[in-house]
């Protein structure tokens, strides 16, 4: 195998297992999946262009992230800034967020964790995008720093959007934390 | 990806994170990844170019207006008799021709990769664009597709050109002020598949392609190359037809002068359906109340709307005569 083949066959492996979390990602983020898509695709494409600028099989999951993050945030902005209202048409991929499998669950269990879903889902869509966007990232293990740099603000900003993210779920979300502790 | 340090130090409220940790990975879990995967991989590696270096009157160009193009279309129906060599994938894409002539709405995202080397009438487009662009017959309506909103534009059934720059304000260009040089760019931009197909019959060499792996199932593929001597806007072409219906799938076109590097735009079929006639219109793209510039109503306002599509062009192309 030729070492450009390598290079392909490498990038296109991470091309493959990253693409699943950035695309839920920015589902998440955008609320609608077909946008969403198109941002993803956006993004891979120009870190795919720059490939050998970069060691995309090893930082290009937090570049790629970091562009994702900064690309929903101005395309949200953008969309308040032309003034249409085509944000506020509902949440059409609500129920996306189901169980992977539920045959795995009882009824009632099954019954509980949709709940629980809807109730992240709603608490989630109705924070602000940046603390949606910092939280999330957060979960996905990004560090604060890196977390401040996908959003373009300092580390004590990114830390106060996570606190207030945080604060603002656990209000809407106590009912539930036992089923999520267990 | 987390810092020893911010590992270390506890987390109040762990049982948030992990719920939204756990929403992701379950949403993650259902996402497909081969389909957005194929159009990564088809937009960074386009199919192959074939060896360029025809002769190409690149004077002839400029001249293929609208309306010639159109007329070949007409014409092409001489090429519609089989070649020899070649009948297979010339038969197929004129049943495809036929097919796309009727007025059914179509939808297909574009994705452009335009060379930073070749003159765009868009300046302050990106090299990479994508949109998603609503044709029926000879209407076409481009929207973007990455949620810019605001910059609908398209061309209505009486051939005028207009852009809805946001829903309280539009701005339209009749048909007989659209100057050739743009009339031509805007079929380079937008895709009339009885005029792409008009051109490929007449103009290129056809060979049908083994299925690739990244294929869809059930279509087949043609790859259509320039005859010697052709004068086309298009160095290469790479069609996917679906086996049943005769609908353009996919269809990747590299375009652009010979010598220069092509803009590469795929378009890819995403959905058919009724749409509402009115959507290829510009009023179809605008909400009440809202205003119409044209060259007699708010001319200053119409100029500076084109220009901000067209950049200087603009001034050359609408400005006062």
């Amino acid at each position: 195998m030729t070492a450009a083949k390598s290079m392909t066959a490498a990038l296109d492996a991470w091309v493959l297992a990253s693409l699943p979390r950035a695309v839920a990602f920015a589902r998440s983020l955008v609320r609608d999946d077909a946008t969403a898509d198109d941002l993803v695709q956006e993004c891979y494409c120009k870190l795919l262009y720059k490939a050998g600028e970069y060691d995309l099989p090893r930082d290009g999951t937090r570049l790629l992230f970091t562009a994702l993050t900064r690309a929903c945030i101005d395309r949200s902005r953008r969309q308040r800034a032309s003034s249409l209202d085509t944000l506020l048409d509902g949440d059409p991929n609500d129920s996306q967020f189901g169980m992977a499998d539920p045959r795995a669950l009882a009824p009632e269990a099954i019954a509980q964790q949709n709940e629980l879903e809807a109730a992240l889902d709603d608490a989630l869509g109705q924070l602000p995008l940046t603390q949606r966007a910092a939280l999330e990232l957060k979960g996905l293990g990004y560090s604060l720093r890196e977390i401040a740099q996908a959003l373009d603000v300092s580390e004590s900003n990114a830390g106060v959007l996570i606190y207030r993210a945080r604060q603002t779920l656990a209000g809407r979300l106590m009912p539930y934390r036992d089923e999520v502790v267990r | 990806m987390t810092d020893p340090d911010e590992a270390a130090e506890p987390m109040p409220d762990d049982w948030i994170l992990d719920a939204v940790r756990r929403r992701m990975d379950r949403a993650a879990e259902r996402v497909d990844p081969r389909p957005l995967f194929g159009r990564i991989t088809r937009t960074v590696h386009p199919a192959p170019a074939v060896p360029a270096g025809r002769a190409w009157p690149r004077w002839l160009g400029p001249t293929l207006t609208m309306a010639t193009a159109v007329g070949l279309v007409l014409l092409g129906g001489w090429f519609f008799e089989p070649a020899h060599g070649h009948a297979g994938p010339r038969e197929l894409l004129a049943a495809v021709q036929e097919v796309h002539r009727l007025p059914i709405d179509r939808c297909y995202l574009v994705e452009c990769r335009r060379s930073p080397n070749a003159p765009d009438p868009f300046p302050n487009a990106p090299l990479l664009q994508t949109s998603r662009l609503w044709t029926r017959g000879d209407r076409f309506f481009l929207v973007p597709g990455d949620g810019r909103i605001g910059r609908a534009w398209g061309r209505d059934e009486n051939g005028n050109l207009w852009i809805a720059p946001t829903p309280r304000a539009g701005v339209r260009v009749e048909s007989r002020e659209i100057p050739a040089a743009l009339a031509t760019t805007l079929d380079m931009h937008t895709l009339r598949v009885d005029q792409v197909l008009g051109d490929v019959l007449q103009h290129f060499d056809l060979t049908e392609v083994e299925a690739a792996d990244e294929g869809l199932s059930g279509s087949e593929t043609v790859r259509a190359v320039p005859r010697r001597g052709a004068f086309t806007f298009l160095r290469w072409a790479t069609l996917e037809v679906d086996r049943e219906t005769k609908v353009l799938r996919r269809l990747v076109i590299a375009r652009g002068p010979f010598g220069k590097a092509p803009s590469i735009t795929t378009y890819t079929l995403v959905e058919t359906r009724a749409l509402e006639t009115a959507r290829y219109s510009l009023e179809g793209h605008l909400r009440e109340p809202f205003e119409v510039y044209t060259r007699q109503h708010q001319p200053e306002r119409w100029l500076g709307e084109l220009r901000k599509m067209y950049g200087p062009m603009a001034d050359r192309w609408f400005g006062p005569k």
